[in-house]
Formats: structure tokens, sequence, C-alpha cells
């Protein structure tokens, strides 16, 4: 383990987005799902300034020499699975988005229709006399 | 024969009215789905004397089709649905011819080809270079026998749709509705035939469709609908 200002500033930046994933999740801003992605993803980061040989022994077990090349393959490849994750949920989100737009028409002009038809049904009865001043329809004759 | 005509509508306030006054005068109900316009497209469609649904956003073409589909289904007098553009470039002349043909052919989709008929004075070469390609891979796809699948002026049978309404909430493109569309309903037995049809100008504006965008568009459509697992055999 070897500790320095970058360790620290890592670190540091590692427990405040921490936090700010808590805070959103108790706000309900962020889903459990995400904020566990990424929580790991910080922890993963944090774990590894604090313990640098712990990338190398991952290097070597996974057959590279070089350190920069191998931070870049992984860090690609997390943000490809990232990327891939958010295009398949923005999809699925813009098809959702389109059937309840369609859906929200649709009852929209039932209900206005509906409202239509009442109003034409009490428009067209005969007019009733207030509660307490005698009962039955009034006559218009 | 009780036949409602619905026509997608966005930001044709210079043209709806004609159109579904053209209507009117045919003595035909008209339903306008409006797509989210910004100019009076409502205003005006409903003075014109067209029954309006307005989405709460634009979302393309394809899904005002859908819904005034959909909506259609819920009208229980309703036994034709006639689907046009709100821009005048269909007649609503030719209404009638569909209707006739839907009674003397039995089929479920009447379709108008501008094949067969007068070619969009309006298209650029490029989209009438590909449209022969696009509909002879949707009829290898389908089966039909079809001159022009993406023409928007067509009539439908209201029972055998509402036979295949849950099709409806599955479309995968709506922008692109026409070959997903064709696809589905060839697989649930549905028949189709055509009619030649005869384009005006529109009255005003452009056509909103890019050539490019539109053709891989359709061609999207086409592979994701091949693909789903809920495409029948």
């Amino acid at each position: 383990m070897k500790i320095t200002a970058f360790t620290v500033l890592i670190c540091l930046f590692a427990v405040i987005s921490l936090v700010s994933l808590l805070q959103r999740v108790r706000r309900d801003v962020l889903g459990f799902r995400s904020a566990l992605i990424w929580a790991v993803l910080w922890l993963t980061i944090a774990v590894f300034s604090v313990f640098p040989d712990l990338l190398n022994e991952l290097m070597e077990a996974a057959g590279m020499e070089n350190r920069l090349f191998f931070l870049l393959v992984i860090a690609v490849l997390v943000l490809s699975a990232l990327v891939f994750n958010l295009t398949s949920r923005v999809d699925r989100l813009s098809r959702d988005v389109g059937l309840t737009v369609r859906e929200l028409a649709i009852a929209t002009h039932r209900i206005a229709g509906l409202a239509a038809e009442r109003r034409m049904i009490v428009d067209e009865a005969p007019a009733l006399s207030p509660p307490g001043e005698g009962s039955g329809p009034t006559n218009t004759e | 024969m009780s036949i409602l005509v619905t026509l997608a509508a966005h930001n044709e306030e210079r043209n709806v009215g004609k159109v579904v006054g053209r209507l009117r005068e045919l003595g035909y109900r008209c339903m306008v789905v409006d797509d989210g316009s910004t100019d009076g497209t409502v205003q005006v469609a409903a003075a014109a004397g067209a029954d309006v649904i307005s989405h709460a956003t634009n979302l393309g073409q394809g899904d005002a089709l859908l819904t005034g589909l959909k909506a259609s289904l819920l009208d229980p007098a309703c036994e034709i649905i006639v689907e046009m553009d709100a821009d005048g470039e269909h007649d609503p002349a030719d209404v009638p011819r569909f209707i006739e043909k839907m009674r003397e052919s039995g089929a479920d989709i009447v379709i108008g080809s501008r094949i067969l008929g007068s070619h969009q004075p309006t298209a650029s070469r490029l989209r009438r270079f590909f449209l022969p390609y696009y509909t002879g891979l949707i009829n290898r796809l389908t089966g039909y026998q079809m001159t022009d699948a993406l023409c928007g002026f067509r009539a439908f049978r209201r029972d055998s749709i509402a036979r295949v309404a849950p099709l409806l909430n599955i479309m995968i493109e709506p922008q692109y509705v026409a070959a997903e569309m064709f696809i589905r309903f060839s697989r649930a037995g549905l028949c189709v035939t055509e009619i030649p049809i005869h384009l005006a100008d529109r009255g005003w504006g452009a056509s909103q469709k890019g050539v490019f965008r539109y053709g891989v568009g359709i061609l999207r459509a086409i592979t994701r609908t091949l693909l789903d697992p809920r495409l029948g055999k």
C-alpha cells in the first residue's frame, strides 16, 4: 500500500461520489441498479489507487505488459458496456413514451367525447326543481 | 356503409382545412390526428368539421397513423377506415374507389399505388428510384403482390384490424410503419389489394421525409421486425 497525494485525491473523489450516489438514491433521482454500477466503479478505482500492485498482478494475469494499455482496454470495455446499457434503455424509453402519448391522446379524446355526450344529455333533460321546492320535473309550458 | 377517414397532420394548417372540407362535402366523417403541431392545425381541422385527436408531442407520421387506427377501432359504427395524407397530395375523390375495390375484392386492406397511377410530383428522383426495390423486398417477405408498398393512401376493413389490434401496440419502428405493418399483417393472414391513384401537388410546404434517413429507417424497420420473436410464422 502506497499513500500519495494522488491516492488521497482519488479516494476523496470516490467518497464524495458515493455520498452523492446515496443522496440521489434516497431522493429517488437515481435507480438502485444504476447506483450500484457507479458505486462498484468508484470503489474499484479507489481500491486500485490504494493498492496499485493489485493492478500489476491483474495485468500480468491478463498477459499484458503495458500498464497504460491495460487501463485503456479496461476503460473502453467498461464505457462500452455502460453506453450499450444506456442506448438500449433510451430505445425502450422512447418506445414507451410513444405508446403512452398515443394512448393518452386516445383517452383524452374519449373523455372529451363522453363529456360532450353528458352535456348534451343534461341540456336535453327537463329542468329539475332545486331540492325542497317541490318534486318532479318542472313543467315548462 | 360507415366510413371514417383518418388524416395524420403535423403543422398542416394551410392544407388540412381544404382536405377535410372536401371529405365532408363528399359525406365522409373525418378524424385528424394532430401530431404535436405548433401552428393552428387543430383549430383549422376542427372548424372544417373533423374530429381531432392530439398527440402531446411530435412522434412522427407513423405513430399518428397508428393512433388513428386505434381510435377508429373504438367507433363501433365504423366499418371501413381510410388513411390519407393531410397535405393535399391525395385526392378525397378517390375514397369511393377504395371502398368499391374493398367491396369487390373482399380484401382486408386496399392500398393506393402511385406506380399504377402517377408518380409523386414532389418526391425526389432518388426516392422514386428506390420505391420499387423496397416494394419488391416487402413483397418477398409478405407474399403480397404490391407495386407501391409505401403509399400512405390506404383503406382497412375495421373487423380485420380489430382482429389483429394487439399488433398495433408492438410496432417497433412506428416512424416507418408501412413496412412493419405489412410484414406483421401478412403473418396474421390479412389480404391486400391495390388500386391506382393520382397524386396532386401538395397545397403548401414540403415533405419532411429525408430520402436517406427514410430509406435507412425502412431497412432498419424491416430488419428489426424480422428479428422480433413476437413475429408469427
